[in-house]
C-alpha cells in the first residue's frame, strides 16, 4: 500500500515540550513538539502498552507514565527499561501483596521494544504525518 | 496572560495531585491547605513523570530517583538552584485555569 502524508494537528495545538494523541486510519499516534520540530511516534509504549502522550517530553526524550521507560522520539529507540515500583515500605494487605508478587514475576519477563515512528512534515500551519 | 481551562475545581481533593496537559504539556496540579499549585510534571533530573511519584505536604517526590521538590516554588529541596517551572494557576466559578504564556 502506498504511503501518503495525512493532515494531523494544527501546530499551535502543541506547545514545545508537549504532545498530542491522534488516530489516523486506526493508527494511534502521538505528535511531539520539540522546540518547533515535530515528530510522530506510535502512541503505545513498547513495554506494557500505556498511552505515551500521558507521559513527559523533554527534548527528544519521551518518558512513559506507567513505568518510566524512555524513548528517543527521533527514531523510536527504547533507551531504558522500566523503573521498579517503590512499594516495599507501604503497608500492604496479604491479598495485594500476593497479587503484586505474581505481577512482579511476570513483569521480569516483559520485554521493552522500540516503537514505530512516522515521517512528519509541516505545511500551512499543520502537521502532516506519513501513513 | 493566556489562561487555559484544565479541570473542574471540585475534582481535586485536598492533599491530592493530578496531571493535566495544557497544550500537550505535562503539568502537575496539587491542592494543599486549600490552595492549588501548578508545576511542571517533568523531573529536573531525567524528566520522569512526577505524577507517578508521591505528594507529602508541600513535597513531591519523583518515582525514579527520589528527587524532592517544593510544589509552591518548584525548588529542588537538596539544591535550590535547581527546580521545576511553576505556572500561574487560578480557580474561578468552579473551574481551574493555568497560564500557558510561558509555554509559547
Amino acid at each position: 500500500m502506498n504511503k501518503k502524508f495525512v493532515k494531523g494537528v494544527l501546530t499551535g495545538e502543541i506547545a514545545s515540550g508537549g504532545m498530542k494523541a491522534i488516530e489516523i486510519n486506526e493508527n494511534e499516534i502521538v505528535v511531539c513538539n520539540n522546540n518547533g520540530k515535530y515528530y510522530s511516534i506510535q502512541r503505545r509504549c513498547g513495554h506494557m502498552n500505556a498511552p505515551l502522550d500521558l507521559g513527559t517530553l523533554d527534548g527528544i526524550f519521551l518518558t512513559c507514565p506507567m513505568h518510566c521507560v524512555q524513548f528517543d522520539i527521533t527514531n523510536g529507540d527504547a533507551l531504558s527499561g522500566p523503573v521498579p515500583p517503590d512499594i516495599t515500605h507501604e503497608i500492604m494487605s496479604p491479598v495485594i501483596g500476593k497479587y503484586m508478587q505474581n505481577i512482579s514475576k511476570l513483569m521480569e519477563q516483559v520485554k521493552t521494544e522500540s516503537i514505530r515512528t512516522f515521517e512528519t512534515k509541516l505545511e500551512d500551519g499543520w502537521v502532516f504525518i506519513e501513513i | 496572560m493566556k489562561w487555559i481551562y484544565v479541570l473542574d475545581d471540585s475534582t481535586l481533593p485536598e492533599g491530592q495531585m493530578t496531571v493535566v496537559f495544557p497544550l500537550g504539556v505535562n503539568v502537575v496540579l496539587a491542592r494543599v491547605d486549600g490552595s492549588i499549585y501548578a508545576i511542571s510534571g517533568k523531573c529536573t533530573h531525567m524528566a520522569c513523570p512526577l505524577f507517578a511519584g508521591k505528594l507529602n505536604g508541600y513535597t513531591i517526590t519523583c518515582p525514579c530517583h527520589d528527587w524532592r521538590f517544593d510544589i509552591r516554588t518548584g525548588k529542588f529541596l537538596d539544591a535550590s538552584e535547581l527546580g521545576l517551572e511553576v505556572y500561574p494557576v487560578k480557580s474561578e466559578t468552579g473551574k481551574v485555569y493555568i497560564d500557558v504564556k510561558a509555554m509559547a
